[in-house]
């Protein structure tokens, strides 16, 4: 030995140093989480296709098995744990679906028993590399001490690795709520949203649009991060980009209203005043939360829509040729709807015979169409002429006598008849209209706002 | 003669033949009548030929779609491809039950032909390895006086050549005798099985224009399909041959290194075979499958797997034995249970008991398989019992820090991963008789207990060939480990800051990568110290063959730790025209197109792969199998592959809407380039090494 | 016997070697021949079944909104005889057993006894409501959370039946199609012998 190390013993250090370096740092740092897809695959992977041979779940094109893993997406992206899942599959699978035997009872032999070989082997081997060197230096030791040695060692073997099998078996044979096979959960997508709700919460958008990010990085089906994250991106101004969130998430989720809502706004700054009058339908058809509907009341969203469909309405009508020139109704390529969103505008400005007019023409190419005839009754009703209010219960009546059933009908005899003071006939109506199976939220809202309802009921 | 008739009579010459033929060696190595022996070898002649004809007249039967074989009409249909319709002979029970026969009586005869050609003259058996202290200290001194540079490579290589080459038998020789008996006994069970309950040519009536169901859908939309059972079967038979003259040599009692010796190329063949055989089908199953995934400690997939292990482990305790004369039971035991573990294997395939992808249906060979299993462990066992004041070896580990102590923790290894994999395997079973249970085994549970023996296989494959043949009051070579592995070491710490900056994490990908390089490096330095000293020859002979599996098994290694820990999947559902990001990569969904086969329709999706080429994963339908499979396509590069395939056409009509799996795996390529590598190394090995050529096989004695 | 060559017979002949081979290849032989009678006396995979866990526990929730938009719980149903019913439109055995659920239904319906829920298995809403166009029947069919309850109660392939108690128990399971008379019988024989 020289005093001083010699080149190689600094090449093993650095060497070494180098390898520890780079293999802690990589073992250390953790890298981005795993998303949801990643660990829905390592999930699926751990059980078994309860009807293929042998295959997994993650291997299989079953039905069962594309079953089962969409199942565990839509758990992953609830947010739960390894644990739970397996005890979910385990319930109605029973355990063989769980390739992973339990660490526990006979099944945890499967765990024990390779450790307590490996001790064995290990012995075995130890006692031949022993044997090799001690055979010429104490020839023959006593047979008895050769045994009680034997038995001491072989005792000691059963307990050490039986006990290191066991600890395997504790840790290996179940699934903690902690630790979990398919990565360890840092953050779920869920705690993202919600993280991002709180930012929002105080103001803090481009932390609030950071998280909603983080969040769709790991679960990219997500239609409460893509619909915020479109709309803070509207907020920001950038209109097509927070479309294309917000049809991504309309996509994902059709039934989710803030998606809806927060399009038809986008719609109506884009200017397409239809497309937002579809996405506003849409989420009235839905059962918006009561804060939804305030936003919408706030944002006045309904106002604008009914606003931007009467000017296209009337522009639809200015474009049509003075009224003696005009083609047939059904050679244009206006449709029902339309023409009655036109008639309403042009009431609206105080055209009603223009309005009136409108529907007749509309009238003859369609004659006896109940939603046509029950506008034009309803134009006249809301005259305030007694004449023409007559008139127009004529016309209601004409259309429940086709249908009895046809809510508009209903709803706008219900307002003749209470204008006419007669109260028992508009209940009648009402309840007429109350009990049928699909009313149209417009037509809800309408007797609601007009205070209807309570009218009648006095 | 119809195909039925001539099949059945030449698998009853077959039996016949078989049967002759243990009759005849069995009289013969009773002594009395030892010339019999020597009509073994044209017994062999006449069972194979059995067996050719069998296998020609099915094939014929195949090509000709002669449907009043049942084999055929069960498995063969006449909109089979023609590859696959040769291949149909291996994708079900009987055909398979053939082929193993077959290629059976291949290795009886070149065993016959191998060691019977010899007159039958005095026996010239040379042994090594019963003066264990003058060979060892002679090693030691050639590595103290060549400073380690060769690192004993064409050490090694001598003796075990020189051994070969003195290994020549009579024909009449009993140990010969009593190892074509064994050959001749497993013949006549497999014949047996086809004459039984395995019958491959059994004669039906079908009606006029009955065309059959083909085989599998699954088994004929791969090329790989061709080759991998083939290859998979000269692996697993060849270990016939050592299970042998393992049997002969306890016999005989001649239980010296001379059986080893000769039946060393068979086995290193045979393990070639069943290595490339298992990765073939890895690869098949990442091919055909679609899921990413290529080895899912499936039952059949563990069979292969179990003797590739004890093999694996005799490949290294056999030179222990060589040098030192000790293990011997060990390595009688390791070839026994290699080949039991090929019929146990073939049970849980055949028999139905273990549910898996691979197994054929159930059916009739299952108690056949286990009795014959029963039977080779009972009789080995009891040999080994008998012959046991024999089996003790004159020899003995002098340092734990050497070869034969490094080969001895290898072997420990492989014994522990043998009995983890076997344990799994069998789990479910035993479970289920003791308290009727029904529990799986599977992924979670081999991952995590062969993760850590992988690690440590991987540590000593770096270090093993560096160590010397340990000599008497030997310190452990500190100073020749630290100069030897420093390059490696450094190769180890590059690899892993190369994968730590390329953005690996966790430990254990980590860990695997920096002992890949660790050992890779180690391979390389022997195999550029074998190259600089003995030019190209120094890419042969069995210690530098080895060394170039070595570094297949890293390149397999790194690939299956990379492959397995980096993996991301999605689904996507795009329509055509849509685009896609995932990992890295862009997926554009170009369109659909429908493609009608002969025995099948494809709906194939184009699928762009990063603005270059486009690839067609589809959906296959078979009408007669009333079965819908994926087809999947690769785009692999050496950096990684992105798998594509369908799961669904959700609009059948006019929409042209795709639901694509997308698989991005690393390195998924180099487990089929180091697989490549391994079945080269095994054959290098294979080749007479420089020194054995020179030396005369006199000399072969330790000097 | 042929004389084998000596030194190829091995020199290290000791009196305990034979004894301690035999004791080595005993447990050996032990270990491989429980190993082969249990593999012997298995059944063949194929075979095997593994009973339900559901049997005999708490009906698992099978809740949401029909094809019709109506919320459903099976859980309102309490006090009843429930068949749920798990079933793909386009899966033949489906299309079998169809008649034989309408059968149940009429025979049912009035008492109010016994109720039948069907539980969309992967599969598509308009699909099932043309399915139930063509085929007749007119009881709940549970859209949303249909996969929930199909993961919940064990479901292996379609279709697949399971009855729930009164009680709210799931009492009997039907791999494959059911028939009217078959569910009459079951609920014959719990109702007789609880």
């Amino acid at each position: 030995m020289r005093g001083r190390p010699s080149a190689r013993t600094i090449g093993w250090i650095a060497a070494l140093l180098v390898a520890a370096g780079a293999f802690t740092f990589g073992a250390v740092d953790e890298g981005p989480p795993k998303t949801n897809a990643d660990r829905v695959r390592a999930l699926a992977e751990d059980f078994a296709c309860p009807v293929c041979a042998g295959q997994s779940v993650a291997e299989s094109d079953v039905p069962v098995a594309r079953e089962i893993r969409r199942q565990m997406a839509v758990w992953v992206d609830e947010g739960r744990s390894d644990a739970y899942i397996r005890d979910q599959l385990v319930a109605a699978y029973d355990v063989d679906i769980d390739y992973n035997p339990s660490g526990s009872g006979v099944t945890s032999l499967v765990w024990i028993l390779p450790v307590l070989a490996a001790g064995g082997i290990a012995a075995v081997v130890v006692m031949m590399l022993r044997s090799g060197r001690s055979e010429q230096a104490q020839p023959a030791a006593g047979s008895q001490r050769r045994w009680r040695n034997a038995a001491v060692w072989t005792v000691a073997i059963v307990v050490v690795a039986g006990g290191a099998g066991l600890l395997v078996a504790r840790s290996s044979g179940s699934r903690s709520a902690g630790g979990s096979v398919s990565g360890e959960i840092r953050v779920t997508s869920r705690e993202l949203i919600f993280e991002a709700q709180q930012r929002l919460g105080t103001g803090d958008m481009d932390g609030a649009i950071a998280a909603y990010d983080e969040a769709l990085e790991l679960q990219p089906s997500s239609a409460e991060a893509l619909t915020y994250r479109g709309w803070l991106t509207s907020r920001q101004g950038d209109l097509d980009t927070a479309a294309e969130y917000l049809d991504d998430a309309i996509a994902v989720d059709p039934a989710y209203p803030d998606a809806r809502l927060f399009r038809a706004i986008v719609a109506l700054e884009q200017g397409d005043g239809s497309a937002a009058a579809q996405e506003l339908a849409a989420f009235d058809s839905l059962d918006p939360p009561p804060y939804a509907e305030e936003l919408l009341a706030q944002s006045q969203v309904r106002e604008r829509v009914a606003a931007a469909r009467d000017a296209d309405a009337l522009a639809a009508v200015d474009a049509l040729a003075a009224l003696d020139e005009r083609p047939a109704f059904s050679e244009t390529d206006m449709d029902v709807p339309e023409a009655l969103a036109a008639a309403e505008a042009l009431a609206g400005r105080g055209d009603l015979l223009e309005a009136v007019q409108l529907l007749d023409w509309v009238l003859e190419s369609r004659p006896g169409d109940p939603d046509v005839l029950a506008g034009r009754g309803w134009l006249l009703v809301r005259s305030g002429d007694p004449e023409l209010l007559a008139l127009g219960v004529e016309y209601l009546d004409a259309v429940l006598a086709a249908d009895p059933s046809n809510p508009a009908g209903l709803v706008y005899r219900a307002f003749a008849r209470w204008q006419q003071a007669d109260i028992a006939g508009a209940r009648a109506d009402l309840e007429a209209f109350d009990r049928l199976d699909h009313r149209p939220p417009d037509l809800d809202r309408l007797v609601e706002d007009q205070g209807l309802r309570a009218a009648v009921s006095s | 003669m119809s195909n039925v008739v001539l099949g059945s009579a030449a698998v009853a010459a077959g039996l016949g033949a078989a049967l002759l033929g243990v009759v005849v060696t069995g009289l013969g190595v009773s002594g009395r009548l030892r010339f019999w022996l020597r009509h073994a070898r044209g017994l062999t002649f006449a069972m194979a030929a059995a067996a050719v004809l069998a296998v020609i007249v099915m094939e014929r039967a195949l090509i000709t779609r002669d449907f009043t074989v049942k084999f055929v009409a069960d498995n063969g249909s006449s909109t089979t491809p023609p590859v696959f319709n040769v291949a149909t002979l291996w994708s079900a029970l009987e055909g398979s039950i053939l082929l193993w026969a077959l290629v059976l009586c291949g290795y009886a005869v070149a065993v016959a032909v191998k060691f019977g050609r010899r007159r039958p003259t005095s026996m010239r058996i040379a042994s090594i390895g019963d003066d264990q202290s003058a060979t060892g200290g002679d090693d030691s001194a050639a590595h103290t006086a060549s400073g380690g540079q060769s690192a004993a490579t064409a050490d090694d290589d001598r003796s075990a050549t020189a051994s070969r080459d003195q290994f020549a038998l009579a024909a009449d020789d009993p140990m010969l005798g009593w190892a074509m008996l064994v050959m001749f006994a497993v013949s006549a069970f497999f014949f047996a099985l086809m004459v039984g309950s395995a019958d491959p040519f059994i004669s039906v009536e079908v009606p006029p224009g009955y065309d059959g169901p083909g085989p599998n859908p699954l088994l004929q939309n791969h090329i790989l399909m061709a080759f991998h059972p083939p290859i998979l079967y000269l692996g697993y038979v060849g270990f016939t041959v050592p299970f042998a003259f393992a049997v002969a040599a306890l016999a005989t009692g001649r239980l010296g290194e001379g059986w080893l010796a000769a039946t060393r190329r068979w086995t290193v063949a045979a393990w070639g075979f069943l290595t490339f055989g298992i990765v073939l089908g890895a690869w098949w199953s990442y091919e055909t499958l679609g899921w990413g995934g290529y080895w899912a400690w499936d039952p059949v997939e563990n069979a292969s797997l179990l003797p590739w292990l004890t093999g694996t482990a005799y490949l290294h305790s056999v030179m222990v034995q060589e040098r030192r004369g000790m293990l011997r039971v060990w390595n009688l035991s390791l070839v026994i249970a290699t080949f039991s573990l090929t019929i146990l294997g073939t049970f849980l395939t055949r028999s139905g008991v273990l549910a898996s992808v691979h197994a054929f249906t159930e059916s009739g060979i299952g108690p056949a398989i286990l009795g014959f299993f029963a039977v080779i462990v009972a009789v080995s066992l009891a040999l080994i019992a008998w012959r046991g004041d024999r089996l003790r070896g004159p020899g003995r580990i002098a340092a734990p820090v050497s070869r034969e102590g490094a080969f001895l923790a290898n072997n420990a290894l492989f014994a522990a991963f043998a009995f983890v994999v076997l344990l799994g395997t069998v789990f479910p079973l035993l479970v289920e008789a003791f308290d009727g249970r029904t529990i799986s085994v599977g992924n979670p549970y081999f991952d995590r207990m062969t993760r850590p023996i992988g690690f440590a296989l991987l540590f000593l494959m770096a270090v093993a060939p560096m160590l010397p043949w340990g000599a008497e009051s030997r310190r452990p070579p500190t100073e020749l480990l630290s100069r030897r592995l420093l390059v490696p070491m450094w190769t180890a710490a590059a690899a892993l800051v190369v994968a730590v900056a390329a953005g690996a994490r966790g430990w254990a990908p980590l860990l695997a990568f920096g002992l890949g390089g660790f050992a890779g490096a180690a391979a390389l330095r022997q195999i550029f110290l074998a190259v600089r000293r003995h030019r190209w020859r120094g890419l042969v002979g069995r210690t530098n063959g080895g060394m170039i599996v070595h570094l297949g098994v890293v390149l397999v290694a790194v690939a299956f730790a990379a492959s397995q820990s980096y993996v991301r999947q999605a689904e996507f559902d795009l329509e055509s025209g849509q685009q896609a990001e995932f990992a890295g990569h862009e997926i554009v969904y170009v369109g659909s197109a429908v493609t009608a086969h002969e025995n099948r329709t494809e709906r194939v999706a184009f699928v762009r792969v990063d603005d270059a080429k486009t690839y067609g994963p589809a959906i296959a339908t078979y009408p007669f199998a009333s079965q819908t499979i994926g087809i999947p396509s690769v785009r692999s590069t050496l950096r990684d592959d992105v798998a594509l395939s369908v799961l669904q056409f959700p609009d059948d009509d006019a929409a042209d809407r795709v639901i694509l799996r997308v698989t991005v795996q690393p390195l998924v390529v180099w487990l089929w380039l180091g697989g490549i590598v391994m079945a080269l190394g095994t054959a290098l090995s294979l080749l007479p090494s420089r020194a054995g050529r020179r030396q005369p096989a006199a000399t072969g004695a330790p000097a | 016997m042929s004389e084998p060559d000596r030194r190829e017979r091995g020199a290290g002949m000791s009196r305990g070697s034979r004894r301690r081979a035999v004791w080595i290849a005993l447990p050996v032989a032990t270990a491989v021949a429980l190993l082969v009678l249990v593999l012997a006396t298995r059944d063949s995979a194929f075979e095997r079944k593994a009973s339900s866990p559901i049997l005999g526990a708490l009906a698992p929730p099978v809740a949401g909104a029909t094809i019709t938009g109506e919320p459903f719980d099976l859980d309102d149903w309490r006090g009843r005889w429930v068949i749920v019913n798990f079933f793909q439109s386009t899966c033949v055995p489906c299309i079998v057993e169809h008649p034989e659920l309408v059968a149940f239904d009429e025979r049912h319906n009035a008492a109010g006894d016994a109720r039948i829920v069907s539980v969309v298995f992967d599969d598509t809403v308009e699909n099932v409501r043309e399915f139930f166009a063509v085929h007749g029947g007119d009881w709940p069919v549970l859209a949303t959370g249909a996969r929930e309850a199909a993961v919940a109660y064990g479901v292996t392939g379609v279709p697949e039946s399971y009855l729930v108690a009164p009680s709210g128990v799931v009492v009997w399971k039907q791999l494959g199609g059911v028939t009217a008379d078959g569910i009459d019988d079951v609920i014959a024989q719990l109702t007789a012998d609880p």
